[in-house]
């Protein structure tokens, strides 16, 4: 029998994302990729998978799935209810499912973006050297009640592996560097971008993040319009009425409204994962900083592999080691979260 | 039109990109300048992921694990300084399409407005547009959307202030002496003069892009009984064939 996971029910906005496609911007193709770029790497740890493999990329709750002959799965991101058939069961964690498993992924209190993987990655064509889904592009698949998600490895380990949640979530503090178009701007907005409050509003997705600010409508001195010029992702644009919008994975490669800022690469999945409302404030930083800071997230993520643990079995707990929970769990304090 | 003094600059966008500007908005010269730099950043030191052309700029993408930015951002400076890039002979690289196009109609339903506005007749608009070979200056927007210049004089047609439905993939639009080929459909503010049958994006191709920046096309009136018989796939094989 064909194994992988029947999608009994998908919320809008899934897609299947990995780490985006690099070599087409001169075609008009942006890198995008998964919103989490570490939550990605996550799931991708806990199953031994390749750094390029991709995962199905949910946004605000998560679909309700049934297994096809045997599986395993593993859940990252944004933390969600996750139930098999109707037991809760850790998040971050490996999960093998038997034939006819149900398992359903709520909704979360934490963070946006929500990945589930498969062992060797989620089947999808390649599409210009990307599995990744860019509705901008219209370009990649987005899987709907009915598909079916299928591993690209049937082999793997029955053991038990999880990782522990890391700290991102509640940082709330976004880098940024100024840039080629930051002069056009007074130079009062640009000290303010310091001092204000920004909030995420509900107009977000994997395009831009819309972002009220405390210091008000931004002016630009060009007036709204400049000639087209290169994005890059993290650029924040501001429209014609002074409104922020950070651009994000699935950005259009070139735009005619200019950036006050751009926030460093490092803390774009910070961003991705800060739920409606969410305040936070800016930082600028040195493009020395930056790429120090990315230096350190890149290691990090080299480094997912060497934390991902067994799942230490309570023995009071093993006829229902699925439904182990790393809150309530043993952890000692030699395991604690290194980062 | 003389160029400005504070051009060509070097910007960081972002950690992991420079943006090298030629100007504030096209002319022939930036142009000019673009695709020469562009070109040139082939050879680009190890660690350039890519480049990407815009109407005003080079973007240059960086792997800032595997070069200096200081130390690409000095290459490019002295790259720049060497020469006048504005006068850069325009590049003969690249393919010579010829795209045939079915003027007017349900194909381009913008064309008598468009003409109007020229101030000439639909099929002096139609002679002039096909009658001259337009650079692919860059492509963006949208995957595929080649930008085409430059137009005579008569198509200094300004856009509409607001976006009409999604024109379809393959429509030929025309504003401000400037054709843009979207591959895609889009929402777009541009007048529709045409189409062409013939695909410009196949997304499961090997070469899935048949248009690239500083390739030359010339279009091609055709009749609508006339467009089922283009060979496609003759006019694909020539990407396969010269773009190695």
């Amino acid at each position: 029998m064909k194994s992988g996971l029947e999608i009994k029910r998908l919320p809008i906005g899934s897609t299947i994302q990995d780490r985006g496609r690099n070599g087409y911007r001169r075609f008009g193709v942006t890198r995008g990729g998964a919103m989490d770029i570490f939550a990605l790497a996550e799931g991708q740890a806990l199953l031994n998978n390749s750094e390029d493999d991709a995962a199905l990329e949910m946004t605000g709750s998560g679909g309700k799935f049934l297994s096809i002959g045997q599986n395993k799965i593993a859940c990252s991101g944004a933390e969600m209810k996750l139930l098999l058939n109707d037991r809760q069961v850790g998040w971050r964690q490996t999960i093998i499912l038997n034939d006819g498993d149900l398992i359903e992924i709520g909704s979360g209190s934490e963070g946006s973006y929500s990945y589930l993987h498969l062992p060797g990655g989620i089947d999808s064509p390649v599409i210009l050297g990307s599995r990744s889904a860019h509705a901008q592009a219209n370009l990649g698949s987005t899987p709907e009640v009915g598909d079916h998600l299928i591993p690209l490895q049937t082999e793997w380990s029955d053991s038990v592996m999880r990782l522990l949640k890391p700290n991102y979530y509640q940082d709330h503090k976004i880098r940024i560097l100024y840039g080629p178009q930051s002069m056009l701007f007074d130079q009062r907005d640009l000290l303010s971008l310091e001092e204000a409050e920004f909030r995420v509003t509900n107009s977000r997705n994997r395009v831009g993040i819309r972002v009220e600010s405390s210091m008000g409508p931004i002016n630009a001195n060009l007036g709204t319009t400049i000639a087209s010029d290169a994005i890059v992702a993290g650029d924040i644009q501001v429209a014609a009425d002074g409104v922020p919008t950070i651009l994000m994975s699935d950005f259009q490669p070139v735009g005619g409204y200019p950036r006050i800022a751009t926030v460093i690469t490092t803390d774009l999945h910070k961003l991705a994962q800060m739920k409606v409302g969410t305040v936070f404030r800016m930082e600028v930083t040195t493009r020395e900083s930056a790429l120090r800071y990315l230096k350190e997230f890149k290691s990090m993520l080299v480094a997912l592999p060497s934390q991902v643990k067994p799942v230490i079995r309570n023995p009071k707990d093993v006829p229902d080691l699925l439904a182990y929970s790393l809150i309530d769990g043993v952890i000692s304090g030699v395991e604690c979260d290194a980062n | 039109m003389p160029k400005n003094v504070d051009y060509p600059r070097i910007f960081a966008a972002g950690d992991e990109a420079l943006l090298i500007e030629f100007g504030s908005s096209y002319s022939r010269e930036v142009s000019r300048a673009v695709m020469a730099f562009d070109n040139l950043l082939n050879n680009a030191p190890f660690g350039v992921i890519e480049t990407a052309p815009t109407i005003r700029s080079v973007l240059v993408q960086f792997d800032s694990s595997l070069i200096q930015p200081k130390k690409l951002e000095d290459w490019c400076a002295k790259k720049l300084a060497d020469k006048d890039w504005y006068n850069e002979p325009i590049l003969q690289k690249g393919i010579y399409w010829k795209v045939p196009v079915i003027y007017g109609g349900d194909y381009g339903p913008d064309i008598d407005e468009a003409a109007e506005i020229a101030g000439i007749t639909v099929s002096q608009l139609i002679e002039l547009h096909s009658s001259i070979d337009l650079k692919v200056l860059c492509l963006g927007f949208s995957p595929g959307l080649a930008y085409l210049v430059e137009l005579p004089t008569e198509f200094a047609i300004p856009r509409r202030e607001t976006y009409g439905r999604p024109v379809p993939a393959g429509s030929i639009l025309i504003a401000n002496r400037q054709t843009v080929l979207p591959a895609t459909p889009i929402p777009t503010g541009w007048r529709r003069v045409g189409a062409t049958p013939v695909p410009t994006f196949r997304p499961a191709y090997k070469n899935p892009f048949l248009l690239s920046p500083g390739d030359s096309l010339r279009f091609e009136p055709i009749t609508e009984a006339v467009a089922d018989k283009v060979n496609i796939d003759t006019i694909w094989e020539q990407l396969d064939e010269e773009r190695t």
